[in-house]
């Protein structure tokens, strides 16, 4: 506890002290004309979040005002006003919650010119006169940065140029041990650079400089300055980035009209002048800001308006009519008679096929106009990588992401996506859950193993370099192989906080470099070992109850940490037959289509094993009986749901029931759904509720089994750790104490079915991923203990991270490597590795 | 009234002449014939190969006697090689319109009438190409969709017109407009690829509504019967809001609009190949003052080396995007009514041609940091665009006025002369004229200029309120046929 409350301070520290910076800074500026001509000149921040013009947020640099006789003003002062020679402005305050300040020049003639700052905090005072003669327009001053990115800023008064070098010099003095060189080539790392045209180009070249010595060979080019574009090539990255087209706003005159929008969007942006320097480097097109449909109520309310786009879907998916009640097409309505607002929930209630079908029809329409954005982008540039727009992991995880009926599957898979871009911002409290290894697996699962790319988010505090580090490694893990290390480049701050450039952020974004370098020959267009297990995914889910994501969220944790292969696989994989190559399948989601469930069905009375979560099971059109239809004698009565929320927030759900075996060895707290069962009669009660009524079952179907629960695994899975620390999910300090029994009972169909955990590895929360290139194996090895005894928590940084020793086996491999870690011994076909946090081992 | 002309104009020559080889010549060299009085004789001077070398109007020096004189310089005004050249001439000059063009000779906009004299249910009147607008008895219902149906009784998509009885009687007359091979209106500018494939700027257009229709740049093919799909979007570049003129460079693989980007202070390039936006040269800055600002692009040509002429009158570097390539301006009059095109190149890399409503033709010069004029021309007419026949040296230029018809001049590097004119009364609103080898292109806009809004001081007139014909015409050049005059050995 006393560790707990330690550990708890230390954050609450850093972050007051992260906000007093912002506060209590103080800045003022002189500057004296030295040239004979009369001058004025501006000054910015990057980043100031008040200004004269009133900018908050999202306004890189704000404009601060202008020098004269008068002082600052927030007008560019007539020539009567600008400073004659040897004239200064006095001493101007200015809003100082910015990393960097920047001189313009404003007059015409070129500068030569004193600037003096003096910048003070509660600890520091600072004062400089900086001399500024002939340089292009503009001069840039470094007034704080962070030393680490857990301690307090220092204050500083440096030129870019000073800072810069005196950056890279510790860069180079920390690194002077490390013993890998070489920096990657074929994973590619990129960042964002977002510098402005005018911006001085010897302080632009410093910075790509910069980067390049970091080990990133590509570079987001934001396609405005010629200049930069060529800055970006001579500094010798071997990539860049562009951005692609957009489909937004997504809107409903019809595919050709909108194709015909998009095609001119790209005839005007996509094989410009300022394009052209970097344009066949190209690995990355990002699409959308954030991948996105629109509303569904917005949909219906336009009425008679896609009235035809609705009917046109419907006689090319030949919905039966007797299914949707008229006798002919043309009688579709998508607004009938008695509906009232809100459109969506009153067709979810009165007319349930035709609001399945209308959602399927809305995201055909939507999925189609965002494959044309990238099937246009691709003739322009057919060399590229990855062309997507972004794919928002957050909003997944938050359920229902635009509405009703997302189907990422129906946009990457079946229309033929060029690879996928994920843009995980995750709730900071799964983290250390292992929540980028099911960014990662989703989006595999979305483009089956092709191209995958991610932004990496570096901004401090809640991102610790820990963290960073981690994160690659699981997506790595699961083929992702560019990543953007986000609003990163150019030093200008991201758009959360204006001082996230820390140098042991650096540092560690050159450690990550090196050690992909070195692993990227077996990473590089490995294939992932198969998985005999399955998780299932529905689209019919997200129509009628999104929410229940954070159930295979939970889910998805739970196998993680079980450390077994498996896939995510989707209701089109299990049309498309592929249910066959596995053995075993968990269905989380609890509507599915009919067809798509008998074929389930036939899985399993041929040997497959079933795990159905949650008791029952609906069809498309939202009618029970898929289960009782396959196990007679069965009958559920959900006695209780409640939305789950927020995977962060379980710990206020009501505890509705516990669900225990035999000899209460395993106890599953029930929360937010509790079903009532009437089991079959061959049927073997697992577990039992506390009145003895059935919790779950197991049956035997054919050749296979099915193990039926009345409550959510996923979530009890969570909040049985909840109970046990009983955490405080928004706080930084977090460990993991979850229940081997729960998940040992989750998981017992796999033992059964003889699947071997990864690499034999047997060690509670230790996880292994192993990918294969032809005779060569990368094996990545996470410790979600993080080296720390079971209970105690833990500081997702470096110097609180433990040590583990891990025993993997590889075979008959020849040889084996560790890239962060080292190899104590090897016996026979087992290695004994010892690491901390993460480690690549390469197999030969 | 055209073929009379061409018959008048190709008049058999009623002078014998003899030929003969004379000794080693030093310029300048002086041929006499004899020929009709009152026709045009030109003097046409090759290479011992048969290759043109030289085109020259000759002049009646005495009745029936004609006189050219030949400086020994090649079309573009430079010094042959020595050898022996073979000296023809001809008279006669003629146009004759290609009616394997486009839909008979022209593309753009074309009527269809009839009168009702059945009553079935429905009638289906199928036409060329897209319609623009159906008249029933001066009613005029333009295309608008479906919807139209629904008010009037008329649907019209994709070239068919389907008329419901219930809104028409017998004896009704029915107009119908639709254009051919494509949607072009108010076609105000072309230039023509090596391949023969045609680029047709479309200017905006005041909508009835009060709306905009934008402009656009369209790709066809060279017989003018479809749309190069491939190029752009559906064969077009869309959307300009404002755009004048229209040149090709296919060695940089671009196409200049002047007047398509940054409102319409901006001249856009773009890839020749795909129709790709590139860049765009000038613009606006500091209000307007700024010395690189181009106010009016209403014509563009380029230069020698990298160089640029856009509108009235600013020198820039082409090779670099907005106002980074500005080298100077010119000292000329600052605003003169040019709706545009109003600029062609000339034969000599210094020089161009500039047009302008009230200042006719203008011949002007680079003199590396300011741009004169060195000659004009004034037409009784008033001119817009002008061609320029960079091998002949005949400037064609077409009169706006309802009886349309082409000037041509010749620019014998001192001075301008209208040698002829070239006559079609169905042409009406000649915007521009094209040429590309032996072909001109006559283009007709499809507005009045008080709609244009360029020229409201001129709409008073019949001449200039008449609306232009929206279309575009192929005319084959004709010449007499080439007697062969003399031999002569070039030292």
């Amino acid at each position: 506890m006393k560790k707990k409350c330690a550990l708890l301070f230390i954050v609450f520290a850093v972050f007051c002290r992260f906000i007093s910076c912002e506060e209590k800074l103080l800045l003022e500026v002189k500057v004296t004309n030295l040239s004979d001509s009369p001058s004025t000149f501006s000054f910015r921040v990057s980043r100031c979040m008040v200004d004269f013009n009133g900018f908050k947020d999202w306004d890189f640099l704000p404009l601060l005002g202008y020098a004269g006789k008068d002082g600052l003003s927030a007008e560019k002062p007539g020539q009567e006003k600008w400073l004659n020679k040897n004239e200064n402005s006095g001493w101007m305050k200015m809003p100082a919650y910015g990393k960097v300040l920047h001189v313009y020049n404003e007059g015409t003639s070129p500068p030569d010119c004193a600037i003096e700052v003096r910048i003070k905090n509660q600890q520091q005072q600072l004062q400089r006169i900086f001399l500024w003669k002939d340089k292009p327009e503009v001069f840039h001053i470094y007034m704080y940065f962070f030393p680490e990115s857990a301690k307090s800023p220092v204050l500083i008064l440096k030129t870019a140029e000073e800072f810069i070098k005196e950056t890279r010099e510790y860069i180079q003095q920390e690194m002077k041990n490390f013993p890998i060189k070489k920096t990657p080539e074929l994973i590619v790392f990129s960042t964002d650079f977002n510098v402005q045209q005018n911006d001085n180009p010897d302080w632009i070249k410093e910075n790509l400089l910069l980067l390049r010595q970091l080990g990133l060979n590509c570079v987001f080019d934001s396609t405005n300055s010629i200049k930069v574009s060529q800055l970006i090539k001579d500094t010798g990255f071997l990539y860049v980035d562009h951005w692609g087209l957009s489909s937004w706003p997504i809107t409903y005159e019809g595919f050709d009209a909108k194709k015909k929008e998009y095609e001119t969007t790209a005839l005007r942006t996509l094989d410009t002048y300022f394009r052209s320097i970097n344009r066949e480097n190209v690995k990355v097109l990002h699409g959308d800001d954030e991948i996105s449909s629109g509303s569904l109520e917005d949909f219906i309310a336009l009425d008679s308006q896609v009235q035809n786009l609705v009917i046109d879907y419907f006689k090319k998916m030949r919905v039966p009519l007797a299914d949707i009640g008229v006798k002919d097409y043309c009688e579709v309505r998508l607004i009938p008679d008695g509906t009232h607002k809100p459109y969506t929930e009153f067709l979810k209630t009165n007319h349930q096929s035709l609001f399945y079908w209308i959602n399927k029809a809305r995201m055909e329409y939507v999925t189609d106009l965002i494959a044309e954005t990238v099937r246009i982008t691709e003739k322009y540039y057919p060399h590229a990588t990855i062309i997507s727009p972004n794919w928002p992991a957050a909003g997944v995880l938050g359920g229902g992401y635009d509405g009703h009926g997302w189907d990422f599957w129906l946009v990457y898979r079946k229309k033929g996506l060029k690879g996928i871009y994920g843009e995980p911002t995750p709730w900071y409290n799964f983290y250390l859950q292992g929540i980028f290894s099911w960014y990662g697996d989703m989006m595999r699962s979305h483009i089956r193993n092709g191209p995958m790319g991610a932004y990496i988010t570096t901004a401090r505090g809640s991102y610790p370099c820990f963290l960073n580090h981690f994160e690659v490694y699981e997506l790595a893990a699961r083929g992702v192989e560019h990543f953007h290390w986000y609003s990163y480049g150019g030093m200008w701050g991201n758009e959360n906080y204006t001082n996230d450039i820390v140098r042991d952020l650096l540092k560690e974004f050159a450690i990550v470099h090196r050690e992909f370098a070195e692993a990227e020959e077996y990473l590089y267009r490995s294939i992932p070992e198969k998985a005999d297990v399955a998780i299932l995914w529905t689209p019919e889910q997200e129509i009628w109850d999104a929410s229940l994501h954070q159930e295979l969220v939970a889910l998805y944790l739970l196998l993680l940490h079980s450390n077994y292969h498996f896939d995510i696989i989707s209701s089109y994989d299990v049309d498309d037959g592929l249910l066959k190559n596995y053995k075993v399948l968990y269905m989380p989601f609890a509507y599915i289509e009919r067809k798509t469930f008998d074929r389930i069905k036939e899985w399993v009375l041929k040997g497959g094993k079933l795990i159905v979560d949650g008791g029952f099971l609906k069809d498309e059109y939202n009618n029970s009986g898929l289960l009782e239809d396959f196990l007679q004698g069965y009958h559920s009565t959900v006695e209780k749901k409640i939305n789950i929320g927020s995977l962060a927030h379980l710990r206020n759900h009501v505890l509705l029931d516990q669900a225990t075996n035999s000899d209460s060895s395993i106890i599953f707290p029930v929360i937010c759904q509790k079903v009532n069962m009437k089991i079959p009669e061959k049927a073997r009660v697992v577990l039992a509720y506390k009145d003895g009524k059935p919790a779950a079952f197991e049956i035997d179907r054919g050749k296979g089994k099915v193990l039926v629960s009345g409550f959510l695994f996923g979530v009890a899975y969570q909040r049985d750790e909840e109970d046990k620390d009983n955490p405080d999910w928004s706080k930084l300090p977090v460990g993991h104490n979850f229940s081997p029994f729960l998940r040992n009972f989750v998981t017992k169909f796999i033992k059964d079915a003889n699947i071997k955990k990864v690499c034999n590895i047997e060690q509670d929360l230790i996880v292994a991923r192993k990918r294969i290139k032809g005779q060569k194996q990368i094996i990545t090895v996470f410790d979600y203990h993080f080296g720390k005894p079971v209970n105690e928590l833990v500081f997702p940084e470096w110097p609180y991270i433990g040590e583990t020793i891990v025993k993997v086996d590889i075979g008959n491999a020849k040889s084996a490597k560790s890239v962060r870690g080292s190899l104590i011994k090897r016996d026979g076909k087992y290695v004994w590795v010892k690491f901390k946090g993460m480690d690549f081992i390469l197999v030969d | 009234m055209l073929r009379k002309t061409c018959i008048l104009l190709m008049g058999v020559l009623l002078f014998r002449q003899t030929f003969s080889m004379s000794s080693p010549n030093t310029a300048p060299i002086q041929v006499n014939f004899l020929g009709e009085t009152s026709t045009f004789y030109s003097v046409i001077i090759r290479d011992n190969d048969g290759k043109f070398v030289k085109f020259i109007p000759a002049s009646e020096v005495q009745k029936n006697q004609y006189s050219a004189i030949w400086n020994c310089t090649d079309f573009r005004g430079n010094n042959i090689k020595p050898g022996k050249y073979r000296i023809f001439f001809s008279n006669g000059i003629g146009w004759q319109l290609d009616r394997n063009f486009g839909n008979n000779g022209r593309i753009g906009l074309f009527y269809k009438d009839f009168t009702i004299d059945n009553f079935e249910k429905t009638a289906k009147i199928s036409v060329e190409g897209k319609v623009s607008s159906v008249l029933v008895n001066s009613t005029e219902y333009r295309d608008t969709g479906d919807t139209l149906a629904e008010e009037t009784g008329f649907v019209i998509r994709s070239g068919i017109v389907n008329i419901n009885s219930a809104r028409i009687k017998r004896g009704d007359k029915i107009f119908i407009a639709y254009y051919y091979p494509c949607e072009l209106e108010n076609p105000w500018d072309l230039a023509v690829a090596h391949d023969g494939s045609i680029y047709v700027l479309l200017r905006f257009r005041k909508l009835l509504d009060g709306g905009y229709r934008p402009g656009s740049l369209v790709k066809l093919k060279p017989d003018g019967k479809g749309v190069d799909t491939a190029f752009g979007v559906d064969g077009q570049i869309p959307n300009f809001l404002s755009s004048h003129q229209v040149i090709l460079v296919p060695e940089e693989n671009l196409i200049y609009i002047a007047g398509s980007e940054f409102g319409t202070y901006g001249t856009g390039a773009y890839k020749l190949d795909s129709g790709a936006y590139w860049f765009y040269i000038g613009g606006h800055k500091d209000s307007g003052r700024h010395p690189a600002t181009t106010w009016w692009p209403t014509g563009i040509c380029t230069g020698e080396g990298n160089k640029i002429y856009i509108g009235d009158l600013k020198v820039y570097d082409r090779t670099k995007p907005m106002l980074e390539g500005y080298l100077y301006s010119a000292t000329v009059d600052p605003y003169i009514v040019r709706p545009g095109p109003s600029i062609e190149k000339s034969n000599t890399k210094d020089c161009f041609y500039r047009t302008g409503w009230t200042t006719g033709i203008e011949k002007m010069r680079d003199t590396g940091n300011n741009v004169v004029k060195i000659y004009d021309y004034k037409p009784l007419f008033k001119t817009i665009g002008i061609g320029f026949d960079e091998k002949r040296s005949l400037l064609f230029a077409g009169s706006r006025i309802p009886d349309g018809f082409v000037s041509v001049i010749y620019d014998d590097g001192k001075s301008l002369k209208e040698i002829a004119k070239l006559e079609d009364k169905e042409l009406c609103g000649i915007h521009t004229v094209r040429v590309f080898n032996d072909f001109l292109y006559i283009v007709e806009d499809g507005v009045s200029y008080s709609e244009s809004g360029y020229c409201a001081e001129e709409t008073n007139t019949k001449a200039f309120t008449s609306k232009g014909k929206n279309r575009i015409s192929r005319y084959k050049l004709l010449f007499g046929k080439e007697k062969l005059l003399k031999i002569v050995e070039i030292q």
